[in-house]
C-alpha cells in the first residue's frame, strides 16, 4: 500500500499532462491537478489504489467539465464549425500534416502559427511551452520545411 | 487570428520566401476552425453538450483539427521538479486545512462546553428515569441485528471478449516512449511495441498477465485508449469489477469515439455485476434508445435484468 506522497510522484506528470490537454491553460491544469489529489488525499484509505491513474483522471475529467462550462458563459464561441472546403489542400499543408520528419511538436506550432495565426507568445500561453521553446520549434521546423520545397537559402 | 503574413520576422520570411500563396490558402481552408482549446479539450468530452458535438463533428471532418487535437505528444511540457513540490506543498497545506479543527468559532467553545454539561446532566436525568420506568414494566425485548453482507446481484450480465482493434492514435504514434522497454516497430512506433505484450497475453485470454502489463503502461500513456480499454475487460474476466470500472472511467476521459460505444457497453456490465444495477439499467437504457450498433445487445441486457429481478434466485 503506497502512501499519498508516493502516488502522488507516481501519477502527477500524467495527470498534469491529461489536465492540462483538457484545459489548455498551465495554471488551470495545476488547479485540476491539485483538486484531484486532494480527493485521492481525502479517499485514500477507502480507494484501491489498482484504479490509479484512472481515478485520478476522472476527477480532472469532471472539473474540467465545471470549468468549461463556467468559461462557456463568459465567452461566445461560435456554435457551428466548418470542416476545411474543397479544393484540395495546398503541398505544404500536405507536408505539415504528413511529413515524417517532423515531430508532432512541430506540426502543432506551424499549425498554431501559420494556420491559426498566433503570435509566439500567444502559442506559448496556451502549450504551456516557454517562448524560447516555441522558437526553436519553429525555426527547426521552418528548416525542414525549407529544404522539403527547396526554397533557395538568401 | 492574431497576426498575419505581414507580422512575420525576417527570419519566417526568408524561410517561407515563395511559399506565401500557399500559406494564405492553407489559412483560408482553415478559418471557421475551432480554437486550439476546443480541440484539445473536445477528445476528453468535456465539453457542454452542444459545443461538444460540434467539436466532435468538426473533428471527424478535418485532419488539421486533429492534428491539433492530439497535442504535443512526448514534448508536451512537465511539471519541474520544484512545481511539483510547490503543488505538493499546496495540497497538503488544504488537506491540513480540512482536517484542522475550525478556530474561528473558538470563541463558541467555552458556550458550547457549558451546553455540554448542561446536555450531559440532563442526558443523565432522562436515562435514569427511563430504567426507573422500564425496571417497572420489565426487561424489553432482545434486539438482534445481524449484519448482512452487501448482497450480490443474482443474475450477471453475459459478455463477450471483444477483438483487438488498434484506433489511428495508436496506429500512427509518433512519439517515443519516456522510458523504453520494448524496441519500437519497424516502423518506429514505440507505442505499438509497448502494448504488444498485454495486448498479446489478451489475444491468449491470459488476462492476469494482459491486467498487469497494461496496467504498467497506463500512466505512462494516460492519453491511450486501447491501454485502459483493454485493461477493463481483462479486469471483467477477473471479476475485479472495481477495478474494470476505474479502467472504464479513464477510457472514457480519453474520449475516443471509436471506442466510445463499447465503453459504455462493458462499463455498464460492470457496473452490474459489481452491484450498480440502477446505473447500469440506466446506462443500457441510454444505450437501446440511442438506437446505435450496440442498441440490440443493451435492449437484450434490459430484459434480462427485468426477468431476472421478476424472478429472482
Amino acid at each position: 500500500m503506497a502512501t499519498f506522497e508516493e502516488l502522488y510522484r507516481q501519477h502527477v506528470q500524467a495527470v498534469f499532462r491529461f489536465a492540462l490537454s483538457v484545459a489548455g491553460k498551465r495554471e488551470v491544469a495545476e488547479d485540476l491537478t491539485s483538486e484531484a489529489f486532494l480527493a485521492l488525499h481525502r479517499n485514500l484509505a477507502s480507494i484501491d489504489q489498482s484504479q490509479l491513474p484512472g481515478w485520478l483522471l476522472t476527477v480532472v475529467r469532471n472539473r474540467a467539465r465545471d470549468w468549461w462550462r463556467r468559461q462557456i458563459v463568459e465567452r461566445r464561441y461560435a456554435e457551428q464549425f466548418v470542416a476545411a472546403p474543397e479544393p484540395e489542400a495546398p503541398p505544404v499543408e500536405s507536408w505539415l500534416l504528413e511529413s515524417a520528419d517532423l515531430k508532432q511538436v512541430h506540426r502543432v506550432c506551424l499549425a498554431l502559427r501559420y494556420v491559426q495565426g498566433m503570435t509566439r507568445a500567444e502559442i506559448a500561453a496556451r502549450t504551456g511551452l516557454t517562448e524560447m521553446q516555441v522558437k526553436g520549434h519553429l525555426q527547426y521546423a521552418l528548416t525542414l520545411l525549407r529544404k522539403a520545397h527547396g526554397v533557395q537559402e538568401t | 487570428m492574431t497576426t498575419d503574413r505581414h507580422d512575420w520576422d525576417r527570419e519566417e520570411r526568408q524561410a517561407l520566401a515563395g511559399l506565401e500563396g500557399q500559406i494564405d490558402a492553407m489559412r483560408r481552408r482553415h478559418i471557421g476552425d475551432p480554437p486550439f482549446e476546443l480541440l484539445r479539450a473536445a477528445p476528453a468530452d468535456v465539453l457542454p453538450e452542444d459545443l461538444q458535438a460540434s467539436v466532435s463533428e468538426h473533428l471527424s471532418a478535418s485532419a488539421m483539427s486533429r492534428t491539433l487535437a492530439e497535442g504535443l505528444g512526448e514534448d508536451a511540457p512537465t511539471l519541474s521538479t520544484e512545481e511539483q513540490e510547490r503543488l505538493l506543498a499546496r495540497i497538503m497545506k488544504e488537506a491540513r486545512k480540512e482536517s484542522a479543527p475550525v478556530n474561528a468559532w473558538g470563541w463558541l467553545r467555552p458556550v458550547l462546553v457549558g451546553s455540554g454539561v448542561v446536555a450531559m446532566a440532563s442526558l443523565v436525568w432522562i436515562v435514569a428515569r427511563e430504567t426507573e420506568v422500564s425496571e417497572r414494566l420489565g426487561p424489553p425485548e432482545t434486539q438482534v441485528v445481524v449484519a448482512l453482507p452487501p448482497a450480490a446481484p443474482p443474475f450477471l450480465l453475459p459478455f463477450e471478449k471483444p477483438d483487438v482493434r488498434l484506433g489511428m492514435g495508436a496506429l500512427t504514434w509518433r512519439g517515443a516512449a519516456p522510458r523504453e522497454r520494448a524496441p519500437a516497430t519497424d516502423d518506429g512506433n514505440q507505442l505499438l511495441a509497448d502494448l504488444k505484450p498485454g495486448l498479446d497475453a489478451y489475444r491468449r485470454n491470459d488476462y492476469a498477465a494482459a491486467n498487469r502489463e497494461l496496467t504498467a503502461l497506463a500512466s505512462r500513456y494516460p492519453g491511450t485508449i486501447e491501454i485502459h480499454f483493454y485493461q477493463g475487460v481483462s479486469r471483467l474476466f477477473l471479476d475485479d469489477y472495481p477495478g474494470a470500472l476505474a479502467a472504464f472511467d479513464a477510457a472514457d476521459a480519453v474520449g475516443d469515439q471509436m471506442f466510445a460505444a463499447d465503453v459504455s457497453w462493458y462499463r455498464a456490465v460492470a457496473e452490474q455485476r459489481s452491484g450498480s444495477v440502477a446505473q447500469a439499467r440506466a446506462r443500457l437504457e441510454g444505450i437501446c434508445s440511442a438506437r446505435g450498433p450496440d442498441a440490440g445487445r443493451a435492449c437484450t441486457a434490459l430484459d434480462q435484468l427485468a426477468k431476472a429481478s421478476a424472478n429472482p434466485q
